[in-house]
């Protein structure tokens, strides 16, 4: 840059060579100092708003992980309708996962089953993961009993 | 001369300029810096009571009424059960504000590794890292459940004896498989903070009261109640003798403010019966109200299954 700076100064010299500046310079001074503050004005604006998006994105994520641990609860419940788990099944992907337990108990009547379904919903960093587990009763039909999420 | 003044005025009027957009920049920046903290405070508040109360009325799979529960524990869940039952909302004169306290499963459960040989014989966990010595503990095997006090943990083995319990023998000798959880008990109320405002305050099980967020001007707590009869949701403040356990969802209600005065006139919020208030100083206000579904409320359920005529509450 200092190079270039020079190399015109002296091309622009040569090509219209002003009078003696009789000027002090202290406008250009001013008009520095003005640009200065503004910009550290500017620039203090910038990292306030970077600052409050990323903990706007951190909290939005954390609803988003936990939408798709739900997602993933709601497609664990339509593979346990579709097919019979015999003892664990796991699935999973980028973004969520999930795994079936078979539980040992068994209720009063013998038609009756219970499952243990873990789902986990994750962000693009993996920053954030959200733990949902719920059983699901299986006789007539598969109904969710209990839900909880883990920490 | 004239140029001379011409270029004084000039500087004036841009000194001017600048200095006021300096000033608007400073009160805008206070200003934002001051709704982004309240925001962030909300953000945070919401988290951990709507994390903290989604598991209310956790029973794993026994699905009969809390009622039927076989309690045993002296703690101070099995001594006052109806914290069990439902959030107890209590009315406090410190800023007109209630207090709530429930009980929630926050942990992951383990299983029972094998039968147990009599109905007071330790309980063999497959893993015990979530349950701590002197924690209440919920178990089942779907159709019977028991809640008692852990007097003592050794290599996964549970112990429940007479000193912290009405009764060390449980209800029954629980098969291998059955679900155990460790039960919390969890606090929230506003009180005077570190910063000498009032702020909201955190407490699980025997632990020390903790300032979750400053700055809280009240915390109002309402407990939606479902009407079998009309099939309506009302809400309340208390909900009285809860022999049926229809709570369905919790309204929560906080006023939050900036530390220090910051606006030029008094601003308007909206107060917790829905009216806008005038407040008092100059101090920025926030008010937010947020419903929290309780999953484990049976209507929840009945409406997932498209059957809102079912009965809320289990048998």
């Amino acid at each position: 840059m200092l190079i270039i700076y020079t190399i015109l100064n002296i091309v622009m010299l040569r090509v219209s060579p002003l009078p003696v500046n009789k000027q002090g310079g202290s406008f250009i001074l001013l008009v520095l100092v003005m640009t200065g503050f503004l910009a550290g004005l500017s620039l203090l604006g910038f990292k306030n708003t970077i600052q409050s998006s990323k903990l706007t994105a951190g909290f939005i994520n954390n609803k988003l992980v936990f939408s798709r641990a739900q997602a993933a609860m709601n497609t664990a419940q339509t593979h346990l309708e579709n097919t019979k788990t015999q003892h664990t099944d796991i699935k999973s992907s980028a973004l969520s996962s999930y795994m079936i337990e078979k539980l040992l108990l068994a209720g009063a009547d013998t038609n009756t089953q219970y499952y243990r379904v873990t789902t986990k919903g994750f962000d693009q960093e993996g920053l954030n993961v959200v733990t949902i587990q719920a059983i699901i009763r299986e006789s007539d039909q598969l109904v969710r009993v209990s839900w909880q999420q883990l920490p | 001369m004239v140029q001379l003044l011409i270029s004084a005025m000039l500087g004036l009027l841009l000194s001017t300029a600048v200095l006021s957009t300096v000033i608007a920049a400073i009160s805008s920046h206070r200003l934002r810096h001051v709704t982004e903290t309240v925001q962030e405070n909300i953000a945070l508040a919401e988290y951990f009571i709507t994390k903290d109360m989604s598991a209310i009325g956790f029973k794993s799979c026994f699905e009969k009424s809390p009622l039927l529960i076989n309690n045993l524990s002296k703690g101070p869940i099995g001594s006052q059960f109806e914290v069990f039952l439902s959030p107890l909302v209590t009315k406090n004169t410190y800023k007109k504000s209630d207090s709530v306290v429930f009980t929630t499963v926050a942990n992951a459960g383990s299983e029972l590794e094998g039968d147990m040989a009599t109905v007071h014989a330790q309980l063999d966990l497959v893993s015990s890292d979530q349950i701590k010595k002197g924690q209440e503990v919920f178990i089942t095997n779907c159709d019977r459940a028991d809640l008692f006090k852990v007097t003592d943990i050794s290599r996964n083995r549970l112990s429940h004896d007479y000193s912290a319990n009405s009764d060390a023998n449980l209800s029954l000798s629980y098969p291998q498989g059955s679900l155990v959880y460790p039960l919390s008990l969890i606090y929230y109320k506003i009180a005077r903070g570190a910063s000498g405002q009032s702020g909201l305050f955190r407490k699980v099980d025997g632990k020390q009261y903790q300032e979750l967020i400053p700055n809280v001007a009240q915390f109002r707590v309402e407990l939606g109640v479902y009407n079998t009869q009309d099939k309506t949701l009302k809400y309340a403040s208390t909900a009285e003798k809860l022999v049926n356990i229809d709570v369905v969802s919790v309204r929560i209600y906080l006023l939050l403010s900036s530390a220090t005065p910051v606006l030029s006139e008094k601003m308007g919020f909206k107060s917790f019966t829905g009216d806008i208030v005038k407040a008092k100083d100059l101090r920025f206000y926030k008010a937010f109200s947020i419903v929290i579904a309780l999953r484990n409320a049976d209507y929840l359920y009945n409406i997932e299954h498209s059957d809102v005529t079912g009965k809320p509450l289990a048998s």
